[in-house]
């Protein structure tokens, strides 16, 4: 409970929830430095509370349900049982028991606009930043006593009530997103630090202490008001981005500045990455979405983020080829890579080459022994023999050329088509598989037409060899089995 | 990515002892074991050629390299008139180097680029994005068939010479 503990609360919009009545989403942290981290996550999403029901015309996406779930995922702690979906109903009536007022502790002092507050942007970034240790949602009254009281009935009461005590700075950013479709709408954050709210109540006045801030989105500012005259306080920017230098004049602690600062960045990385029209509530990017994070001071024109994209994905297809390249992991460096790569095929080719070389002055024993080789992969080798017809136009098969069946039909001996389909299926290498090869084959052009085995494990053997005595076959160097049964050709 | 798997390895390996058998055994004829150099570059060539088609017929029509391998292949086995190719393929440089080199073309990694563009197979139309993907698959491939062809060569050196 020490330290600063942040609250962050997310509201959200069930999908399926009635339209108008949204259930709200809080997910209440504990932890320390869970509740840092997952600050950015809500940062844009931490909403004011609502006093009144949430005007639902937030397009309930399909993605809030992912994002809540993904929020409850990261919650490592929810606490006191709740199982991290509370709606806005219970929730208000915890509040009530405490203050005896219908709206809850959050809700009165924010007095938070209809609109429910609603940013899914931030989500992408955590991590990144380092926590924003003043995000505190609310700090609410700090009484000791009341806080237990209220930990007990909801973790949401929990929370607070925690930071309250805690007297830290608590600032409470609220985005409020406009109820239309597009979710664009202004966004409204409030940091109100603790430390001065820390006596305060849970009251609004709270928040006249507190600092805010106005995030605005798309340059609309909407008055949708928040709390009328404390907003005030906020920097309005409006431009392309929303901007929120102004949290940092507002920080009274410098070592919060530099957090500001990155959160300033973190909106600015999420507002570039989903565009101008993006939706706010895409926390769940699909998968092959390249994100491009710009930087402060980086161009972020279509073009220039179109290019960004671009060189995204090239360095990510180098990064799988370097994975293909032995030995080029160390590299660094584009150019090193390319080069890396460039070399890898040149010997791989290189090798095609030598080894092309290599096959052709091979003992012509060989050929019969990959007649094995086809065999023992079982396929069929029907064409094993062409019997006359040396011309190049079948030694090439290209596409345009007689296919195998054609081939098979000049051949004696046919065979039936579906055995090579048979064949490639199962592997069943029977003990009776040869790996025959002739002697004295090199002296004698023997056609040996094709040998297969069949499930029975019968190898047939059929040899048409037209000035042949009988060729015995045994098996050759490559064998398994020592098999020696010899197997005659008669022509 | 997973493409050339095990299966394509045991499709190329069949095509390319197909082609091998049927390559030695009309080349080998004549006088299998006292050919001349000549006889065994020539040979050495078309087993060359062999392996690099049975490998695009392997891979298919579905990957860029290996159209442009078939097409080139195609062309030097005389297999179409070379007039056609010719044209057809001047046409296509034309058109699209003029188009896509401009657009494509890429400062820093230029001359690594184009290195590798002349290595892989149909690269001089690829934009830098396909031809990374290209070349990874290409790549595999390659390593594929050395790996099969070793593996013939050797075993056919258990048998003497």
């Amino acid at each position: 409970m020490e330290g600063n503990i942040g609250i962050p609360v997310a509201m959200e919009v069930d999908p399926s929830g009635q339209g108008s009545l949204s259930s709200c989403f809080f997910d209440p942290r504990w932890d320390n430095s869970i509740s840092m981290e997952q600050i950015d996550p809500f940062d844009s999403t931490r909403s004011s509370i609502v006093s009144s029901p949430v005007a639902s015309s937030l397009g309930a996406g399909e993605g809030d349900g992912g994002m809540i779930k993904e929020l409850i995922g990261r919650l490592g702690v929810i606490s006191s049982g709740s199982s991290g979906h509370v709606s806005p109903q219970p929730f208000l009536g915890h509040m009530s028991t405490n203050n005896s007022t219908n709206g809850s502790s959050f809700t009165t002092p924010l007095n938070s606009p209809p609109k429910l507050s609603l940013s899914t942007m931030g989500h992408r970034i955590r991590g990144s930043f380092p926590p924003l240790s003043e995000d505190c949602l609310v700090p609410f009254a700090t009484d000791p006593g009341f806080a237990e009281r209220a930990a007990r009935f909801s973790s949401l009461g929990s929370r607070d009530f925690a930071v309250g005590l805690d007297g830290k700075n608590a600032r409470v950013s609220s985005s409020i997103v406009e109820g239309g479709d597009s979710w664009e709408g202004s966004s409204l954050s409030e940091q109100v630090h603790g430390g001065e709210t820390g006596n305060v109540k849970k009251t609004q006045h709270v928040d006249v202490s507190a600092k805010k801030r106005k995030l605005v989105q798309r340059g609309k500012l909407d008055a949708v008001t928040p709390k009328g005259s404390e907003v005030s306080g906020g920097n309005n920017h409006t431009s392309t981005k929303k901007i929120k230098s102004c949290q940092a004049a507002e920080k009274e602690g410098s070592g919060k500045e530099p957090d500001e600062r990155e959160a300033m960045a973190a909106r600015e990385e999420k507002m570039q990455k989903h565009g101008k029209d993006s939706h706010s509530k895409q926390q769940e990017p699909p998968k092959d979405y390249i994100h491009v994070r710009a930087r402060r001071g980086q161009a972020t024109d279509s073009h220039s983020l179109a290019e960004r994209v671009r060189r995204e994905k090239i360095s990510q297809r180098m990064k799988a080829l370097q994975d293909l390249v032995p030995g080029c992991n160390k590299i660094t460096g584009k150019a090193l890579m390319l080069d890396e790569i460039i070399n890898y095929v040149q010997s791989l080719q290189r090798q095609v080459e030598f080894l092309s070389m290599k096959l052709s002055t091979l003992n012509p024993r060989m050929d019969i022994n990959m007649e094995a080789f086809l065999r023992k992969d079982i396929f069929q080798s029907r064409e094993s023999i062409l019997p006359t017809d040396s011309s190049p136009a079948h030694v090439f098969p290209y596409g345009l050329l007689p296919s195998h069946g054609t081939i098979a039909a000049i051949s004696p001996v046919q065979l039936p088509e579906n055995l090579l389909d048979a064949a490639t299926t199962p592997i069943h290498r029977s003990p009776t598989i040869h790996f025959p090869h002739i002697e004295g084959f090199s002296t004698v052009p023997s056609q040996v037409l094709g040998v297969w085995e069949d499930d029975l494990q019968t190898v047939v053997q059929m040899g048409i060899a037209p000035n042949l005595q009988p060729i015995s076959f045994h098996l050759g160097a490559g064998s398994t089995e020592p098999n020696h049964g010899q197997m005659k050709v008669e022509s | 990515m997973k493409t050339p798997s095990n299966s394509i390895k045991r499709r190329f390996a069949l095509k390319f002892l197909r082609t091998l058998v049927r390559i030695r055994k009309s080349t080998h004829q004549p006088s299998p074991s006292q050919s001349s150099t000549w006889e065994i570059r020539r040979r050495a060539q078309r087993i060359k050629l062999a392996a690099y088609s049975s490998m695009a017929r392997t891979v298919g029509s579905k990957r860029a390299w290996s159209r442009a391998l078939t097409m080139k292949l195609r062309a030097a086995m005389g297999n179409r008139p070379w007039s056609m190719i010719k044209q057809e393929s001047k046409k296509m440089t034309r058109r699209k180097l003029i188009a896509k080199r401009k657009r494509h073309m890429e400062k820093d990694l230029n001359s690594g680029v184009q290195e590798l563009r002349r290595l892989v197979p149909g690269g001089q139309w690829m934009d830098p994005l396909s031809l990374m993907q290209e070349t990874a698959h290409f790549l595999r491939c390659l390593e594929t068939q050395v790996r099969v062809m070793r593996s013939i060569v050797a075993e056919g050196e258990g048998f003497p010479c």
